[in-house]
Order: C-alpha cells, then sequence, then structure tokens
C-alpha cells in the first residue's frame, strides 16, 4: 500500500487544484442552478400589442377588431405606409390586423357560394408566442363567422356577429392538477448537474493526471522497478488512488448539489436521483480516462492544466451545457454527438423526464455510450503509453542510455 | 563469491549493439567502478542487472542466484541511486525517504528507526521536513542517495551520483560511499570522474562500445598502457649537449627544451628521476622546481578509449 498512500498525499498536496476545480468550480454550477427559477406553476399571461386599420368599415370588420382589441394591448396607428412600417420597425405593435375595403361584403359572398374565403393582410414585428396564439385567436373568429354565415343564410351580418362574439367568449376553464407519478423536474438541479460535467472532467482529469506524471517520471520508473514490488502491483495501486481521487470530486461535487438543491427534490423519486447521479458517476470515469490520458502526453503541469481546461471548455460546449444545442446550427449539433458530454446530458434529461424517468432504457443506452468513451480515451492513453516507452527505446539506442521495459 | 557475475551480455537497441558479449565479475566488500564515455554502455550495463531492461543474450547472477524480473528476494538485497535525482516535490525529505524504504521494509516501526538512520547518514537532520523544491542541489543529491540506502542494502549502485554537485557535497557523498562500504555493503559506481573512481574505488573497469576494455586495480589500469611518467624541470641555462645526454638515457621517449623548462616522457620506472638529477649534477646544471608525474587513471582512460570527442 506503500505506493498507494504516497499517490494519495501527491494529490492532497495539491490543495489549489482542490480549492479551484472541485470546490470554486461546484460552487459556480451552485451559482449557476439557483438563478433558475424552477416554479411552473404560476399563471403566465402576456398580450401582444395589436393595431387593427379598419378599411372596411362593414358590421364583420367592426365585430372582429373589437374582438381582436379586446383581446390584446391596443396599439393606435395611422392607416398610412410610414406609420405602419414605424409601429412595427420600432416594435410599438407586435401585430396589426390590415381589413381591406369589401372584406365584410366578400366575406358573405365567399362563404354563401363556397368560394375561397377572403383573406386579411398580417404584419409581424417579433414572432412569438402570445403574437401566434393571437392570429389563431384571429382565424379561429372568422372561422366561426364563416359557419354561422352558412348556418343561418337568412340573418343579416349584425346577427352573425353578434352570435360569433357570444361564441368566442365561451372558454374552457383549466387547471392544473399535480400527478403524483409525474414529479416536477427541479430545472435547477439539473443545470448543476449539466455544469458538473465541466467541474467533474477539470478537477479528476488534472488531479489524477498529475499523480500519474509523478509515478511516470523514468528515473522514479527506474527505482520502483529495481525494488521488490511487482510491477502490476504498482500499476495497480496508483490505479487505485486515482480511482480514490475520482470518487473525492464525485463524491464531493454530488453531495454538494443534493445538500443544496435537496430541498427542491421533495416530490421526485428517489431512483431520478439516483440516475443523475449515477451518470454522474459515469461521467466521472471518462474523467478519469482523459487525466489519464493527459497524463501519458505531458508532465508538465502548465500543459495538463491547459489541455483540460480546453478540452474542458470545447466538448462541454459541444454537450449543450455553455448554450442549448437548439439554439446552435447542425454542423455542431452533428459534431455534438462525438462528445461523451452530449450523451451524458441526454442521459441526464431522460432520467428527468417527467413522462417517466429514472433508470430508462435510455439512460442506460446513454451512460453505456459515456462508459465506451471512457474505455475509448484510456485505450488511447495506454497506446500512447507504450508508444513512448518505443520511442524512449529507439532514443536510447543512438545515445545508449536505455529506457524502462514496459510494465510487467 | 562473486556478488555479481555477468557472463556473455548481449543487448541491442534496433541495429544498435549496447553490450557485445559482455562480462563482469564483482566481488563480495568491493568497491568496483564502471569507467566509460557517454554511450559506452554503464547505464545499459546496470538497468540489465536490475532486469529493468531486457537483454537479447547472457546471464546474470546476482548473489550466487540467476537474476530474473520477479526475483523479489534479489532485489530486497539491492539499492539503486539513479543518475537524476528521482524524489517526489509533495513529499518532505522524511517521506520521501519513507517510502522509497517501504517498497523494501513493510514494518512501520523498523522503517521509522531505518529512516532516521539514513536521515543521519545524509546529514541532512535538519531538513527532515523540507520538501525537495527547498533543498539546494547538493542536499537534493544526498536525499537521492537516503532513498536508495535507507533499506541496507547488502548491494548498492551508484549511477553518477555526483553530476552537478559542488565540491563539499561531492566530498561528503563520496565519504559516505566508503562509509556504507566499511559497514558491508559491496558498491557498484558509475562516473565520469576519474579523481573520484581513483579516490574510492578498489577495482575499475573501463568500458566503452559496450565492450569491457580493461578491467583491474589502478596500478594494474597504468602498468597496462604505455603512457610513461612525465618529468618537467626548470633550467634556463643549459649547457650544450646536456638535453642530448638526458635523451641518451634508455628510459627517455621523448625530450624536449622551451627556453626554460626541460620536458621529458620516460618509460614507467622507480628511479627515473634520480637518474634525470645524476645527469643534470653530473654536468653542474643550475635547476629550479622539479616536477614529476606518473601516468594517472585520465591518461589511461584516454589512451585506452581515445581522445576524440564524443557526442
Amino acid at each position: 500500500m506503500q505506493v498507494f498512500k504516497a499517490a494519495l498525499k501527491t494529490f492532497f498536496r495539491h490543495p489549489i487544484y482542490l480549492l479551484i476545480y472541485v470546490v470554486w468550480l461546484s460552487c459556480m454550477g451552485l451559482f449557476m442552478g439557483m438563478s433558475v427559477n424552477d416554479v411552473q406553476s404560476e399563471e403566465y399571461v402576456q398580450r401582444p400589442n395589436v393595431a387593427v386599420i379598419d378599411r372596411d368599415g362593414g358590421q364583420l370588420s367592426a365585430g372582429l377588431k373589437a374582438f381582436v382589441l379586446g383581446n390584446s394591448v391596443p396599439v393606435e396607428v395611422d392607416d398610412t405606409e410610414r406609420a405602419l412600417q414605424d409601429a412595427v420597425m420600432q416594435e410599438r405593435a407586435h401585430y396589426i390586423v390590415i381589413i381591406p375595403e369589401g372584406f365584410s361584403t366578400s366575406f358573405a359572398q365567399a362563404a354563401a357560394e363556397g368560394k375561397t374565403m377572403p383573406v386579411l393582410q398580417t404584419v409581424v414585428s417579433t414572432q412569438s408566442a402570445e403574437v401566434t396564439m393571437m392570429d389563431n385567436l384571429v382565424d379561429e373568429y372568422l372561422n366561426v363567422a364563416r359557419t354561422y354565415t352558412l348556418a343561418l343564410p337568412d340573418a343579416g351580418q349584425d346577427q352573425v356577429v353578434t352570435r360569433t362574439d357570444a361564441a368566442m367568449e365561451h372558454a374552457v376553464d383549466v387547471s392544473v392538477v399535480q400527478i403524483a407519478e409525474a414529479p416536477p423536474v427541479s430545472n435547477s438541479f439539473l443545470l448543476y448537474l449539466q455544469f458538473a460535467s465541466y467541474t467533474i472532467l477539470l478537477s479528476i482529469a488534472v488531479c489524477s493526471a498529475v499523480v500519474m506524471s509523478r509515478f511516470g517520471r523514468e528515473e522514479t520508473r527506474r527505482r520502483i522497478g529495481s525494488s521488490p514490488i511487482p510491477q502490476a502491483s504498482v500499476n495497480l495501486q496508483i490505479a487505485a488512488a486515482c480511482f480514490v481521487i475520482m470518487l473525492v470530486c464525485w463524491a464531493f461535487v454530488a453531495g454538494l448539489g443534493l445538500a443544496v438543491f435537496g430541498g427542491k427534490l421533495v416530490g421526485v423519486g428517489t431512483d431520478v436521483i439516483a440516475a443523475a447521479i449515477v451518470s454522474l458517476f459515469c461521467y466521472s470515469l471518462f474523467g478519469l480516462a482523459f487525466g489519464f490520458l493527459v497524463g501519458q502526453v505531458t508532465s508538465n503541469e502548465l500543459v495538463m492544466n491547459a489541455a483540460s481546461n480546453i478540452t474542458g471548455l470545447i466538448i462541454s460546449f459541444l454537450g449543450g451545457v455553455w448554450v442549448s444545442l437548439d439554439l446552435v446550427g447542425e454542423p455542431i449539433a452533428t459534431i455534438a454527438k462525438f462528445t461523451p458530454t452530449y450523451y451524458y446530458n441526454e442521459a441526464l434529461h431522460a432520467a428527468f423526464d417527467a413522462a417517466g424517468g429514472g433508470f430508462t432504457p435510455q439512460v442506460f443506452a446513454n451512460l453505456g455510450i459515456v462508459c465506451l468513451f471512457a474505455l475509448a480515451v484510456f485505450a488511447a492513453g495506454m497506446a500512447i503509453s507504450r508508444w513512448k516507452v518505443g520511442r524512449m527505446g529507439a532514443w536510447n539506442a543512438s545515445s545508449t542510455k536505455p529506457s524502462l521495459q514496459p510494465a510487467a | 563469491m562473486a556478488i555479481v557475475d555477468v557472463r556473455n551480455l548481449v543487448k541491442r537497441y534496433g541495429d544498435v549493439l549496447a553490450l557485445d558479449h559482455f562480462n563482469l565479475q564483482i566481488e563480495q566488500g568491493e568497491v568496483f567502478g564502471l569507467l566509460g564515455p557517454n554511450g559506452s554502455g554503464k547505464t545499459t550495463t546496470i538497468n540489465c542487472i536490475l532486469q529493468l531492461l531486457t537483454y537479447d543474450k547472457g546471464e546474470i547472477e546476482l548473489f550466487g542466484q540467476p537474476m530474473k524480473p520477479t526475483s523479489y528476494d534479489l532485489k530486497r538485497r539491492i539499492g539503486v541511486v539513479p543518475q537524476d535525482v528521482a524524489v517526489f516535490d509533495e513529499l518532505n525529505v522524511r517521506e520521501n525517504i519513507d517510502y522509497f524504504c517501504g517498497l523494501y521494509v513493510t514494518d512501520a516501526t523498523e522503517r521509522r528507526a531505518l529512516v532516521d538512520e539514513a536521515i543521519a547518514f545524509v546529514g541532512l537532520e535538519d531538513y527532515a521536513k523540507f520538501r525537495p523544491k527547498k533543498l539546494s542541489g547538493g542536499l537534493k543529491r544526498r536525499l537521492n542517495i537516503a532513498c536508495g540506502i535507507a533499506h541496507k542494502p547488502e548491494l548498492i549502485f551508484f549511477d553518477e551520483p555526483t553530476v552537478a554537485v559542488d565540491p563539499q557535497s561531492r566530498n561528503s557523498i563520496l565519504e559516505g560511499i566508503q562509509r556504507l562500504n566499511a559497514e558491508g555493503a559491496t558498491v557498484v559506481y558509475t562516473s565520469h570522474y576519474m579523481e573520484e573512481v581513483e579516490q574510492i574505488c578498489s577495482r575499475i573497469m573501463i568500458m566503452d562500445r559496450g565492450e569491457s576494455l580493461a578491467c583491474g586495480t589502478k596500478d594494474d589500469l597504468v602498468r597496462m598502457v604505455s603512457t610513461g611518467e612525465k618529468v618537467e624541470i626548470e633550467a634556463p641555462d643549459l649547457p650544450d649537449g646536456t638535453l642530448e645526454a638526458l635523451g641518451g638515457l634508455p628510459f627517455v621517449r621523448r625530450f624536449s627544451h622551451d627556453g626554460t623548462t626541460i620536458h621529458l616522457l620516460c618509460d614507467n620506472g622507480p628511479h627515473n628521476l634520480a637518474n634525470i638529477l645524476g645527469v643534470l649534477q653530473e654536468r653542474a646544471v643550475v635547476f629550479g622546481r622539479v616536477y614529476s608525474e606518473p601516468p594517472t587513471l585520465n591518461d589511461v582512460f584516454l589512451e585506452i578509449t581515445g581522445k576524440e570527442l564524443r557526442d
């Protein structure tokens, strides 16, 4: 256990790394998580600014105008080209309905004769849910009016408008009912765990790479190799120490998240939380493998830090930690699928899926891919390790200063 | 009994022959010096003996038993002090020695005593809590040695332990090696520094290009080479015929006079200087300082390995 103890001592003698990569980055994750509003049951009503230009002056157009303005924030806009453009450009009006001259008459005729219905001119300044909703309401009003025109052929347009207004006033009462089996998703905890991919990768990779590089120095290997400890035992003890380092980082990050956001997880199934924590564990394995790779490539701490930071930033970005992948272009979204962070995030979202999260097949599939990434990176590290031994042998052939033989 | 017995060792790096049917026998209690220019195969030899390198052919026995990569009982009796300082920057002096000693000695109580002894041996008592980065180059070298000897090995390999070390530290290291030898350890010492090898080694091997070129005591080696005794005598006024008379002595190989000093190169012999001074007195030559230098190990080394520069 001598090697194991020395490896752990080496790790704990780098408090700055622990402070920056484990504690500080975890705190950043906490701040990000806390900045998200978890409350989802609040009523959310926002009405768009709407202007109606009635060039028709008929009864139907008057009814439509009254309906639209009654369901929006009315805005007065002059019926000139310049005024309309300014209203749109300055976003004074989000939605403008222009009812053309003769609309009421042609609407009634088209409805009675089954011809194509006349269309309204609409101008949209900012596409939003509210504007889309308003557009749907206008269509719905005209559909109802068309139905009454067909159903009451002898009725005047004033009656059609009256009945349409009455019909449009009917609304279905909607209430939000909390179902026990569909727990609320804690966006705070989810965001924290997403950011934790960056924290975990950096902390585990840098700390384990530092330890591995210390034992990988040629003269140190020579000294240990000439001792009565089998090389396999030495390697196993170093691996065990790095695994403990990984566990420490993982436990700290996961524990801190649960401690801070635990209150917001009341009602969330333990299987969902467990699936999320297991996802983080699988991603930690990737961090460990990456640390091994970096430890084989360089023993320069500055390079280790730079490599881990740059890689961490890139794959976190590609994994959707910094910017949602919905907002990036198709090429980047495609590249993202070649990073483990993408599958880690997919696993997290599957675990928190309101329609049935926890340990679902989708979670297992994504975590399997994350573990395969870890295996691939570890294999690359092994290949580099072997290549380095071979390269040192070749170099020594010219200087006849020997290299060490590969670990048994 | 030979404590180290290497027979017909062959080691190749691709097309390069690093060791060519190399033989080496070291007796118990010796301080054996392994001399050779860069790339001569010294470190390769040690690494093969320690089973850190595979080799193509040959047999290696330590303490009368075949040495294999899994000969852990034999490895337990060996100590290694590598050329570069191989310690952990994160551990202090005591922890470093304890770590490397712990690879050999598992009992913590026994180890504590050994670590204390090693610290005292290299004189690092005042620095036991210091980390290597705070130590000077000489102190680091001493720590490097302590890490290799703390478990009291019977056979110790020192691979150029005094490279880039100040004279005081070098002297301390050499004295330490002699003390270890006096306490019963057999020492294999590689170095570039002839004076060090002359000072501490009972037997010396000069090797080059993977071959043993000469092996024996210092006197044995000196006798092997043609380089003779150099004699210089200050004599500004030299009467005619004196230089020729000196040149006529049977043991004088070369002679010259640069206006102030007579330079003579002689075969090795017990009475060279007395005979030369006799000739000068016969001719009433007034002379000043007389300087006589018998052949050194450096002369031997240069004659055997050649004077051309190496990589």
